[in-house]
């Protein structure tokens, strides 16, 4: 076993989760913490979820951001799953989300908020030293900080007195018995509209693998993709306009990845662009034929006037790295700026791996982003010349099988939201608990349909 | 927006009001409503009522809505499906459409792939014979309701029947031919005592969250208050003050008023009339609602107070006259 203590913690708290490891690794407490200890070339998630099962203790940083972090959450199932112990700390003077309030009501919490840090530091470094030695420390707080669960606290402060050790903080939740946690935070019910626009970010691979076809036709990925962004941007358009002309109801940033300078473009001159401005930007429409799923298996083909605004080009290399650095610094001054809004849609389209760093940090910092209504959402759309061997929303059963590089891009989709799930099923999209949205060998048809059902669809609550 | 274009009939008294969701001026006010008082097939009074929606995520819904409610005939609630779509047909061809070159780009592709829509609902009211009741027959296509209050306090909607049932994508008639298009009807018949609301949509959803709350003094007590300030001489046209949204919105209390256009068009009977204004008959009843206490509406007058009654009457008749 390399290391002693796994540390859980949303980004929002990446700073402090860093200085407490190096408090702890000064103490001689061997810490395994994201990014520093994921190997290169692994699954990010699925290193994050082996640095667990060889932990003796997880360490969970709880806060207003890990509430809304999917990432601490699975972090903590996996903990409990696996039987590791756990001790969630709270930096701030917030109670858990439900969801972590069920699963770590019967644990014991530390409370590293109300207290000057250096202190909060000292207690915590000799109480988790004390828990790895083996022996056990007693209650309450003013020896080892450990409390039990908010929930759970006596009125009165220093009643409890019972002793914990590292055996009595592992968790024993019943995963299949109980109700499990909810799979998405937030309602995803707020209509976007001029006063609370949208906000929809499209990342399209334009390296030259885009060139081969694309499944279900004789055109090229590249040509089937513009086709698909071009139609979102229609339809935006379209369900933006009234009388007075195109209302401001979506700002939108479409990202093309592996041409340019900078390896990321787009055609708006700006990473997003308020829809009103985009459609003024429309070039000439031109006719265009593009597949759609007929809802019974079947494709049927429409010939459509689409305005153009993406071109179809593609060369260089699959720069997703920079892509989606471009999307998180957009996506989180657009949430800042609309905080009662649907929160952002990052829709990444593509045909395979990347080239160069490992964007996973990225889309999770993406999708603990929030607004009132909850989390950005990043979907994967992989396109693919492989004929038939389409996965729709595929949940953790269907991705137990995945190869490498296509789990990589599942673990990198957020789980669909209620809305989406019954709007794909309507579909006739077989959509298991868990979902995500992610397409694996994504043909032209479900390639529309992928960005309709996770796009158009949304813009019409 | 819309009128009443005639004095509402001897047995039907009727008011109309609309204005447009908060910040928007009158023009943009996509609801429309048309009353006005016309001769049936065998010569009788009718009353027609036409409430229209135009649908704010189609283009130039305003005034296609208003095409509808101008168009809309008192035979329309008694026709079969293809008479009625056949009317409807002639409407759309009627309706001025603005040439595509003319347009932004998205605008024309919009218009060509969906038309201009709207929600209607037309209802007419005719005198049973014989007796003092009146029949009510109603066809709708969306969700434009009729709510009708009746003096025993039973309340029945028509074609939305629970709060809930209002949704984000009701049926709507399109300027393109629908030739699947369905149509709700109801008909009924109502009497003095009985209170008859048409609405739109967002006060058609308040005005049902009302009656399932057993809260129905806010909604009497706002109707009472809006006919009184209504001082317009029948028949006028009377466009809402700017504040109809904000009022219905305050008087819903906790409830939550949907931000959007807004119309409302009472309809109260007023046969027989025993003494008094057909306004006053009218408002009689609204106090009733609210007051739980419609049997007074039915005593008759001490005598020396129906010749007060009638004196002033004769006396308005010969100022108006003169």
């Amino acid at each position: 076993m390399a290391h002693d203590v796994f540390i859980s913690y949303a980004s929002a708290q990446k700073a402090l989760a860093f200085q407490v490891m190096e408090r702890f690794e000064a103490n001689g407490v061997r810490c395994w913490i994201a990014p520093r200890n994921i190997p290169g070339g692994a699954v990010w998630v699925d290193a994050l979820m082996a640095a667990i099962r060889s932990s003796r203790l997880v360490l969970a940083l709880l806060s207003q951001s890990a509430n809304k972090s999917e990432l601490v959450l699975r972090e903590v199932i996996h903990a409990i799953k696996t039987g590791i112990p756990i001790m969630p700390v709270r930096v701030e003077n917030v109670l858990p989300a439900p969801r972590l309030e069920f699963l770590l009501a019967q644990t014991h919490w530390f409370d590293a908020f109300d207290r000057p840090p250096a202190r909060c530091y000292d207690e915590l470094t000799a109480t988790v030293r004390t828990l790895l030695s083996g022996a056990a420390v007693a209650g309450p707080a003013a020896t080892s900080g450990l409390l039990p669960a908010p929930s759970a606290r006596p009125s009165t402060p220093g009643e409890t007195t019972e002793t914990v050790d590292l055996q009595s903080l592992q968790v024993e939740v019943d995963l299949e018995a109980e109700p499990p946690p909810a799979e998405n935070v937030g309602r995803y019910d707020v209509p976007m509209n001029s006063q609370r626009p949208g906000c929809f970010i499209l990342l399209v691979d334009q390296s030259g693998s885009m060139n081969r076809r694309i499944a279900g036709t004789t055109i090229p990925k590249r040509q089937a993709v513009a086709d698909a962004v071009n139609s979102l941007l229609y339809e935006a358009v379209l369900r933006a306009t009234a009388d007075e002309g195109v209302r401001h109801r979506f700002d939108i940033g479409v990202l093309g990845y592996g041409v340019g300078e900078e390896g990321v473009q787009s055609p708006f001159g700006k990473d997003l662009a308020p829809i009103n401005e985009i459609a003024e930007m429309a070039k000439p429409p031109q006719e265009r034929v593009v597949q759609r799923p007929d809802g019974h298996g079947g494709v049927v083909e429409q010939a459509i006037e689409l305005p153009i605004w993406f071109e179809p080009v593609a060369k260089g290399q699959t720069m997703m790295y920079a892509a989606f650095e471009r999307a998180l610094t957009a996506a989180k001054t657009w949430t800042g700026q609309h905080p009662t809004s649907f929160p952002p849609i990052v829709i990444n389209i593509t045909d395979g791996g990347f080239t160069g760093k490992d964007p996973t940090p990225l889309v999770l910092e993406i999708q603990e982003l929030t607004t009132q209504v909850g989390n950005a959402l990043v979907f994967n759309c992989h396109v693919s010349e492989t004929e038939g061997a389409v996965v729709m929303y595929p949940g953790p059963s269907a991705a137990a099988s995945f190869e490498k590089r296509m789990r990589q891009l599942y673990e990198m989709s957020s789980v669909l939201p209620e809305l989406m799930r019954q709007r794909a099923r309507e579909r006739g999209y077989d959509v298991e608990s868990g979902a995500r949205g992610y397409v694996l060998h994504a043909d032209a048809a479900r390639l529309i349909d992928f960005l309709e059902i996770g796009g158009t669809r949304a813009m019409d609550l | 927006m819309g009128g009443v274009r005639a004095d509402s009939g001897a047995f039907m008294f009727c008011r109309a009001w609309s204005g447009p969701k908060p910040g928007h001026d009158h023009e943009r006010n996509q609801d429309a409503y048309e009353v006005r008082q016309v001769r049936d097939a065998s010569g009788g009074n009718g009353v027609l009522l036409a409430i229209s929606d135009g649908a704010s995520s189609t283009v130039h819904a305003g005034p296609w809505a208003r095409a509808l409610v101008a168009t809309a005939e008192l035979d329309w609630p008694s026709l079969d499906d293809q008479t009625l779509t056949a009317r409807l047909d002639a409407a759309r061809q009627r309706f001025p459409l603005a040439q595509p070159d003319d347009l932004p780009w998205y605008i024309a592709h919009k218009l060509a792939r969906e038309g201009s829509q709207a929600a209607l609902l037309v209802a007419s009211f005719t005198p049973a014979p014989g007796t003092d009741e009146i029949l009510v027959r109603t066809v709708a296509v969306g969700d434009c309701s009729l709510v009708v209050f009746r003096r025993d306090g039973s309340v029945a909607s028509f074609p939305v029947s629970a709060s809930t049932d209002f949704g984000f994508r009701p049926r709507l008639i399109s300027t393109r031919p629908q030739p699947g298009l369905q149509y709700d009807r109801w008909a009924a018949s109502v009497e003095r005592g009985d209170v008859v609301v048409a609405c739109t949509d967002a006060v058609g959803r308040w005005t049902l969250e009302a009656v399932e709350a057993a809260d129905t003094k806010s909604f009497f007590s706002l109707l009472l208050d809006v006919l009184d300030e209504d001082r317009t001489p029948e028949p006028s046209m009377r466009p809402a003050g700017d504040d109809l949204f904000r009022r219905l919105a305050e008087s819903a209390g906790q409830r939550r008023l949907q931000e959007d256009d807004v119309t409302l068009v009472l309809c109260v009977p007023t046969a027989p009339r025993s003494a008094g204004t057909a306004h006053d008959l009218a408002r009689a009843t609204l106090k009733g609602h609210l007051s739980g206490d419609l049997e007074r509406l039915f005593q008759a007058p001490p005598a020396w107070r129906a010749w007060v009654i009638a004196t002033v009457e004769r006396a308005r008749r010969a100022i108006r006259l003169g």
